[in-house]
């Protein structure tokens, strides 16, 4: 129990996907100037992440690996992500129509969103089990999640700001990302001694 | 025809191209893969040639059967061996490399994984603590330094390096001296060399150890984060006296709750006849409180042991240590008696009326374990000493509890009272106030009773 | 012949994926707080942009138009394990250095997007050429960014240790902020240079991201709307 909290704390706050790993920042940058746009993201993220970790993990540990074939790791995750994400967006849209509104249009934006191939993959050179695998998981997506609702909070700030000419738009929102990197790089070492 | 057009032409365009691309990639591999496998090798070797510098390449060993021990390799020159052992450190397990040369010294060592507290513990990974294992020998690990104030994290490499030298005995076919694996029972009896398997009500085993005396099997749970209870043998000679008392299985924390289980400490029992005489260790509270209730109750057992015994063997029923016993149990005035109190660890009661109580005060660590006080009580309630364990504290900053400038200012004040609070230490102190608290509930306790 | 040229520079100075398009985020700022790894990224993921272009220009007839995006997924996670493969048997300890970022390559935008936008419109000679110089361009943008933060930040360059900087290293510029912070400070002084002509992208929108063509909220103006 105390293993899994700190894998998962882990994921959310020292190793944080975004913002120490710089894992999906496309999406982190691109997608974080609406709140309601970023939740909705942040819960398709972390929704594909733990339904591709459930997959991806027996197929490396069960099919892949025992017949050395494990050099074809990436493609296949890659292919099972693309797969997935397509087959969640035909359930949901069939038979959860109001979760299919609610997250339905950022299904298709996951095939590439790094993060999620960074996790499934992560976990094998981890070598985790499976249980923590998906703990990792819901780590990373919720870690992603904080990333975004609280950058889209900074992002408001900052695309009002007065700042040089030059650094308007996309400069000024990189160094905010910084110094909220910053911020998060206080937690290292912090998450080993709170389940001491 | 539209349905061909439109589903079976992308699926099977997408299936050819997978294939393709597989076949591609076993191509790839299959050329790639002795290089990958060649490249680990040597890099494997170079990392085991940092703990054997002779040594060149390496072959792995079987290492089935062997204790505590992740893999062993021997160089193929000849030089050595180069194990790694698993042993259990404060913050879980820690992995060591050891090399050990063709002359059975260490060569060189490495810790490879640990979870130790970083800037204490994993103190033990740098040079300055592993090379001071270089050229020592199986004999002499025990008598390498611990790194102050990682005496846990120093302990587990120690016996990670003992437990090397031990499978380097079994793979090398050399002998090597084995500190640890002793019988209790040659412990207690170092002269006797059967040992006569015998059954007592009450004690987990009991052996006859020819003439010299018995042996008696108890359980009693130590540190309270065991999850197993220690095994305490308690030798008893023919004369009802204590003859020696050694621990067998136990998980006590090494550095700190196993300095109760060296001799050196638990020949203090020997010739005693109830565990009242003996002192706490340090640091080693619960430890120590469990040996002593575990001899308590093999002492128990003794009338009766003696009394069947000598019943069976010699015809006669009275024995003079039976004898002393039972005056014992009866609690006469003029000896120290253990009483049962609740809320405390132990209490004794004098012959003046006064007590000496042990109890427990949840401290700054309390996760961790407790603050001991030991204190006594004079027959009108004022404390005459009073002496704290707090080693499980801050070093430095709780453990000043522990400094007769705080312990003596609590003497001469009685229940209720209780001198400043040890600025820096409040919890600390606190948890002596709380100890002493119980102390005083169990003495009111008995004097009403 | 002016052409082929013009196809060639493009992607390094006028349409430079990272400083310009401001695509491949990713590796840009994980990879470059060393210039070996920084460059080392660039030449990997320009063998993969430059295989990838090629095939998929010479299957653009072939691929039906509904699974193309999965099929180059998996050309260009053909390619990239073949790097792997390679990188791990040559180049071990760059294969290290670069970590989970190498078997990413899969999901850099500017793969799937030169294979989106250029490769299956052009041929396969002109791809080539594409897919150099955008590579090169990857590669030029990762060892400007990875020089400045290995120089300021750990007083180095390419492992060769600077006097004075190597003791008196800024050491979070080789950290994950000054990855953010060194990248936003690049495309200000571009902007600075250029008068806010060179870089194409005010802010970040649905063109980085390499599936808006396939994304439903893409063609409705932007994510969420």
């Amino acid at each position: 129990m105390k293993e899994m909290l700190i894998i998962l704390f882990t994921a959310i706050l020292v190793q944080n996907f975004v913002l120490s790993k710089f894992l999906a920042i496309c999406s982190f940058l691109g997608v974080s100037k609406k709140l309601d746009a970023a939740v909705g993201m942040s819960f398709a993220v972390i929704f594909v992440m733990l339904m591709a970790t459930a997959a991806t993990w027996p197929i490396y540990n069960f099919i892949l690996d025992p017949n050395g074939l494990g050099y074809m790791q990436t493609v296949v995750f890659i292919l099972v992500i693309a797969a997935l994400v397509q087959l969640v967006e035909m359930f949901l849209k069939k038979f959860v129509p109001p979760l299919y509104q609610a997250l339905g249009i950022f299904l298709p934006l996951i095939t590439t969103n790094c993060a999620v191939l960074g996790v499934v993959v992560l976990n094998i050179t981890e070598s985790y089990n499976f249980a923590q695998s998906m703990v990792n998981s819901l780590g990373a997506g919720l870690g992603y999640m904080l990333a975004m609702v609280l950058f889209c909070g900074v992002r408001s700030r900052v695309d009002t700001a007065d700042v040089p000419e030059c650094f308007k738009g996309i400069p000024i929102t990189l160094a905010a990302a910084s110094i909220m990197s910053v911020s998060f790089m206080g937690f290292s070492g912090i998450v080993e001694n709170m389940f001491k | 025809m539209k349905a061909v057009k439109e589903f079976v032409v992308p699926a099977a365009v997408l299936t050819v191209i997978c294939i393709v691309v597989s076949a591609a990639l076993a191509g790839t591999y299959e050329l790639t893969e002795p290089v990958i496998e060649a490249a680990k090798k040597a890099e494997a070797d170079a990392a085991r040639a940092v703990v054997l510098p002779e040594g060149d390449s390496f072959s792995e060993l079987d290492i089935s059967g062997l204790e505590n021990i992740v893999d062993a390799y021997s160089a193929n020159n000849g030089a050595g061996y180069v194990i790694t052992a698993v042993s259990k450190g404060y913050g879980g397990d820690m992995q060591v490399m050891v090399g050990i040369g063709s002359d059975g010294a260490i060569t060189g060592t490495q810790l490879l994984s640990n979870s130790e507290t970083q800037g204490i513990g994993s103190k033990v990974g740098e040079d300055s603590f592993t090379s001071t294992f270089v050229g020592v020998d199986s004999a002499g690990v025990d008598g390498v330094a611990t790194i102050s104030g990682a005496t846990v994290s120093s302990t587990a490499f120690k016996t990670a390096v003992t437990s090397a030298f031990q499978a380097y005995g079994e793979l090398a076919g050399v002998e090597v001296a084995t500190p640890e694996a002793v019988d209790p029972k040659t412990v207690i009896f170092p002269d006797v060399a059967e040992f006569e398997e015998i059954t007592v009500d009450g004690a987990k085993m009991a052996y006859k150890a020819a003439d010299a005396g018995y042996i008696l099997v108890m359980e009693s749970q130590g540190f309270s984060g065991a999850k197993i209870p220690m095994e305490v043998y308690v030798g008893v000679a023919p004369d009802g006296t204590i003859a020696g008392v050694a621990v067998g299985e136990n998980e006590e924390t090494p550095g700190y709750g196993s300095k109760a289980l060296e001799q050196s400490y638990l020949s203090a029992y020997i010739g005693q006849t109830s565990p009242d005489n003996i002192d706490n260790i340090s640091g080693a509270t619960e430890t120590s409180v469990g040996i002593k209730k575990a001899v308590r109750a093999a002492m128990e057992l003794v009338p009766g042991l003696l009394g069947d015994a000598s019943a069976s063997a010699e015809g006669s029923a009275e024995t003079p240590a039976e004898g002393e016993e039972s005056v014992e149990t009866m609690a006469p005035a003029g000896e120290d008696v253990e009483i049962q109190a609740a809320g405390v660890e132990s209490a004794i009661l004098h012959s003046d009326g006064s007590m000496t109580i042990t109890a427990a005060g949840a401290g700054y660590r309390a996760a961790v374990g407790n603050v001991y006080v030991t204190v006594t009580i004079t027959a009108d309630g004022v404390i005459d000493s009073l002496s704290v364990d707090a080693s499980i504290e801050t070093e430095g900053v709780g453990s000043l509890a522990e400094e007769a400038s705080y312990t003596d200012s609590w003497v001469g004040l009685s229940e209720g009272e209780a001198p400043a609070a040890i600025s820096g230490a409040t919890v600390t102190s606190n948890a002596v106030s709380e100890a002493v608290a119980k102390a005083f509930a169990a003495f009111n306790a008995s004097k009403g009773a | 012949m002016n052409n082929k040229l013009k196809i060639l520079t493009n992607g390094i100075i006028k349409e430079n994926p990272v400083l310009v398009l401001v695509l491949g985020t990713c590796p840009a700022l994980a990879v470059t707080n060393n210039t070996i790894n920084g460059v080392g990224m660039g030449i990997a993921a320009t063998f993969v942009l430059i295989c990838s272009n090629m095939v998929i220009s010479l299957l653009k007839k072939t691929i039906p138009d509904k699974v193309r995006i999965p099929c180059y997924i998996v050309v260009i996670a053909g390619f990239v394990t073949v790097v792997e493969l390679l990188l791990e048997a040559y180049m071990k300890s760059l294969y290290d250095a670069l970590g989970i970022f190498l078997p990413l390559i899969v999901v850099n935008c500017i793969i799937l997007g030169r294979a989106e936008m250029f490769a299956n419109k052009n041929s396969v000679f002109d791809s080539m050429l594409d897919g150099i110089g955008m590579g090169l361009g990857f590669t030029l943008a990762l060892f400007i960014m990875g020089s400045i933060r290995e120089i300021l930040g750990v007083g180095t360059f390419c492992n060769i240790p600077i006097p004075w900087l190597a003791d008196n290293p800024i050491s979070i510029l080789a950290q994950a902020p000054g990855g953010f912070f060194v990248y936003g400070f690049i495309i200000a002084m571009l902007n600075k240079v250029s008068h806010g002509k060179a870089v194409k992208r005010k802010s970040f929108d649905c063109e980085s991201c390499p599936s808006h063509a396939g994304c439903s909220g893409a063609m409705k103006g932007g994510c969420g709307r």
